[in-house]
């Protein structure tokens, strides 16, 4: 009998841009694209897929420094270790967290005990930890998740993420 | 434990894992009421989590209410957003709404929008001279025993008290055999066998000595003995309502018993429909009057008699909330389930015209024992900081220690010889635990003028320069770098550790100000890297094209490098004392630049250095570390880095405070210390004249000069200090007031 895995963990090739502006030009931004994650009045992060990031950069900069000539948009995957949780994400999310999860959309929290940042959409998710943590979420999810039987898979190429809908 | 049994020693500490639960409505017992409630609250939509400290409708003893809860369960399972959880236990209501949950595998944290304690209620507990006997059953008890388990409380019984449940109870006790001895009652009993041996009279005591030989029943005037080997108590019941009181919240009700003690089968469906329905308002109901014996256990948790009560009412102690603080009552492993009804009744019946004095106890969470596993549950870990080249450091063999969160080299075998590289040849150190943001906006050049103490506006691209950063009292609370880079912005950089207090600390600021100022803390996104020793250059220029030479790249200076193809802010300082390239990159990068380092300097011997071998250059050079060599009250007069405030400045955080400390009298100061014969140990006291007048900081055997070198603190006295003190293990140090190690910063301005 095969081993049936419920939780699989995917390191994600998503490239995190971080723009940081004045709100009116993040308001701006946000309501032009579906994928922005406001994490804050002024701060606003949009993850692209791997082989985006450069016209992203370009296009988002131009765009937000119509708004605020001072906005800093800069490519902050780095700050980040993305990991990727399908299957059952749900239970696996309420082992380290009490953060509840929405059927879709961001949301930031203590995840493991450390502060991350969530995007959920249909069928998985995205876990974006600080990248000095990625050990520890790592190995926080395999603990608390044991019964789950995770499964991990090394990075895949994303699809683009512009249709992805963050409330 | 007297009383309460042994503690098992052999029991291994678990790690409980937690989970967390997010239904709508939470509801507390699996018994009528309680399914009745999840039941109702399904079909109104809501997402359901039903927990039960044993199994389903396992306590109700009545065939009736089995019937019923059976078919409550049955339906509840058809709804898919119901969850059911068995042998599970609500530990307590807190804030938030947040109730943990206790079960054999890990411990639950439910949070409900709303709560139904359906609890239900035990017998009151009588007391009665040796009510503390084994053969001694409260009527719930023995009917659970009799009617779902087939066993017989005893072979001849005394049923002391009557209540709608005593027929049932009947029936199981005489399915089993057991012999009815009497029904004692105070008043006559309706709805009871024609056959029974009622007998209207008031229990006066159990008899036996290590077990119930039989009854003192007290008819009229006439005292009776009663032979029996059971006595089933039924003297009412009580709310399990610990859990309700936790909070007078709207969103937490009852249903059935808990609220309406022996209430029927029908009002219990009903009331745990409303309850899962609408809600509405818990009130407990009003205690019956009843008579509470002179003698017997109170409380059985903790050994209380009614005489223990009776001697600290005349103490003084005259309120539940006085008696049951000085005499436990309440605090033992029930917390009161048994003995607070008592506990108010017997004040009660001595203070009737002062119903404050019987309010029930503050009830608080947890509301039963929970083990300090479940407490750590979830959270029974460290959290570790680690950059990018941890594992090229346990690749090399460090030893790793733990510095805030951050997990740190210490050493890679041989700190002397790491020293030697930085001072000798050249070695590179992981600094991207450095606290690190960028800082744009309008009004960013603004925005640091008033938060640093140092100049800002003077400061041209491609410049770097030390500051400290003050609390409003004029304190330090951390120190670093602000380089000036283009387009108007900054990058900053802190102590390892100090990142998410600067972080909180500026952006308080920011707002406080009201300024256009963007920022963004960069540390886990950059790493760093020290280059440092005399051949450091010579290694940096194999790896870039970009200019680096001392006209070029001065000190104090930083520059955007590209560094084996690593884009890097390069910044030229010297904390180590040498010349030195701290190289900012993008940390998804830093093995590659680490190993592009180490290999571009195989030649020159380069080899990484451990914040063993950094204490010791540091400490040559007289360098402070924040937290280490200063206390929270240390300012920059006290440590010497007046050099580091512009007073001159209009404003800047902790002004007000630098200036009020420069009013008053310097009292103590830090300063570096030379030990000719020996090294003291860091928090060594020293004395002058065999009075204490300070202690050691930071302190090490110096390879470069071959003495002990030391910083600490000296009080003084009208602004003198000593010059030279007696360590407590009896060195001698000489206070000395230029850097031990190149004082005239030649090397590290090469």
């Amino acid at each position: 009998m095969g081993f049936a895995f419920v939780l699989e963990l995917t390191k994600a090739s998503l490239h995190v841009i971080r723009c940081c502006a004045q709100p009116t030009a993040i308001d701006r931004l946000s309501a032009a694209h579906d994928a922005l994650a406001r994490v804050a009045d002024n701060e606003a992060l949009l993850l692209v897929a791997a082989g985006d990031v450069r016209r992203q950069l370009a296009s988002i900069t131009a765009e937000i420094e119509i708004t605020d000539p001072s906005a800093i948009v800069i490519d902050h995957t780095d700050a980040f270790a993305v990991t990727t949780l399908s299957g059952s994400f749900r239970e696996a999310m309420a082992r380290v967290s009490a953060i509840p999860v929405p059927t879709e959309g961001f949301l930031q929290g203590l995840v493991a005990g450390v502060p991350c940042k969530v995007i959920v959409a249909p069928g998985h998710l995205h876990l974006l930890a600080p990248s000095t943590y990625r050990d520890h979420v790592r190995e926080r999810l395999f603990a608390a998740c044991a019964d789950l039987a995770v499964r991990e898979r090394s990075s895949v190429e994303q699809e683009s993420v512009e249709s992805m809908t963050i409330a | 434990m007297t009383g309460l049994g042994f503690v098992d020693t052999t029991l291994e500490v678990r790690d409980r894992e937690v989970m967390h639960a997010h239904q709508d409505v939470l509801v507390i017992g699996g018994g009528v009421a309680g399914l009745s409630a999840a039941l109702a609250a399904s079909s109104r939509g809501k997402s359901v989590l039903l927990v039960e400290e044993g199994l389903i409708a396992e306590k109700l003893a009545s065939p009736s209410c089995h019937a019923a809860a059976r078919n409550l369960h049955a339906r509840l399972l058809e709804y898919p957003s119901a969850s059911i959880l068995e042998n599970a236990a609500a530990i307590g209501i807190y804030e938030g709404l947040q109730v943990p949950i206790d079960t054999p595998d890990r411990l639950h944290i439910a949070w409900p929008t709303n709560v139904v304690v359906a609890t239900g209620a035990v017998n009151r507990h009588a007391v009665f001279p040796n009510n503390d006997l084994p053969g001694i059953w409260l009527s719930r008890g023995a009917g659970r025993l009799a009617a779902n388990h087939g066993l017989k409380p005893g072979k001849r019984a005394v049923i002391v008290g009557v209540s709608g449940e005593t027929p049932e109870l009947l029936r199981a006790l005489d399915d089993l055999g057991v012999e009815i001895a009497a029904i004692v009652t105070d008043a006559a009993a309706a709805g009871l066998p024609v056959a029974m041996p009622v007998v209207v009279g008031k229990l006066i005591r159990a008899v036996g000595r290590k077990r119930l030989k039989g009854v003192t029943i007290k008819c009229d005037t006439r005292v009776r003995r009663i032979r029996c080997d059971a006595l089933i108590v039924d003297a009412g019941l009580e709310p399990r309502d610990a859990l309700l009181r936790h909070s007078d919240s709207a969103l937490i009700v009852g249903a059935g018993d808990v609220i309406a003690p022996g209430c029927s089968l029908e009002a219990a469906i009903e009331s745990g429909s409303r309850a899962g329905g609408e809600h509405s308002n818990y009130e407990k109901p009003a205690d019956p009057a009843s008579e509470l014996g002179a003698s017997g256990f109170i409380c059985f948790c903790e050994d209380v008699e009614a005489r223990d009560l009776v001697d600290a009412w005349a103490e003084g102690f005259d309120s539940t909330e006085l008696l049951k603080r000085y005499s436990t009552t309440c605090m033992g492993p029930c917390q009161g389930a048994l003995c607070h009804a008592n506990l108010q009744r017997f004040v009660r019946a001595r203070a009737p015209d002062k119903p404050s004095a019987s309010s029930p106890t503050t009830a608080r969470p947890p509301a039963r024992p929970m083990r300090l596993e479940d407490a750590a549950a979830g959270r029974r870990y460290e959290i570790d900081q680690r950059t990018s080249l941890h594992h090229r450091h346990l690749a090399l063999g460090a030893s790793m220690e733990r510095v805030g969160a951050w997990l740190r080299p210490t050493s890679y075998g041989d700190a002397a010889d790491e020293y030697a590289a930085v001072r000798h040849r050249v070695s590179v150190m992981d600094v991207g635990t450095l606290g690190k943001f960028l800082v744009g906006g309008t009004d960013a050049a603004e925005f640091l003028e008033r938060l640093y103490p140092c100049r800002v506006h003077d400061l041209e691209v491609g410049r770097a320069r030390y500051a400290l950063l003050l609390n409003e009292e004029g304190h330090v609370t951390d120190d670093g770098m602000i380089c000036a880079l283009d387009r108007g912005r900054f990058y900053l950089t802190f102590t390892s550790g100090g990142s998410e207090h600067a972080e909180s600390w500026m952006r308080d600021w920011v707002e406080q100000l009201d300024l256009n100022v963007h920022l963004i803390n960069e540390t886990s996104a950059r790493g760093a890297i020290n280059l440092a020793g005399p051949l450091a250059r010579k290694v940096l220029s194999r790896l870039t094209k970009d200019p680096i030479d001392p006209e070029s790249f001065p000190y104090m200076r930083v520059r955007h490098l590209d560094v084996a193809g690593v884009p890097c802010i390069a910044i030229r300082l010297g904390f180590v004392g040498e010349l030195s390239y701290e190289l900012h990159h993008a940390s998804g990068q830093s093995t590659v630049l680490w190993d592009k380092l180490l290999e571009a300097g195989a030649s020159e011997g380069i080899s990484p250095h451990g914040l063993d071998a950094l204490r010791l250059l540091r400490l040559e050079k007289g360098h402070v570390i924040i937290g280490q060599d200063t206390d929270v009250d240390s300012g920059p007069r006290n440590l010497g880095l007046d050099f580091a405030v512009k007073l001159d400045k209009a404003s800047f955080v902790g002004r007000s405070g630098v200036l009020r400390n420069l009013e008053a009298p310097l009292r103590q100061r830090l300063v570096l210390l030379r030990f000719d014969d020996g090294v003291p140990l860091e928090g060594a006291a020293l004395f002058q004249n065999d009075q204490p007048v300070g202690q050691i900081t930071s302190a090490r055997l110096s390879p470069a000069l071959g003495v002990g070198v030391a910083l600490g603190w000296l009080r003084g006295t009208n602004g003198s200090f000593p010059d030279v003190v007696r360590c407590s293990d009896g060195e001698i140090g000489r206070v000395v007031s230029r850097a031990f190690y190149d004082p005239d910063g030649i090397r590290l301005r090469a």
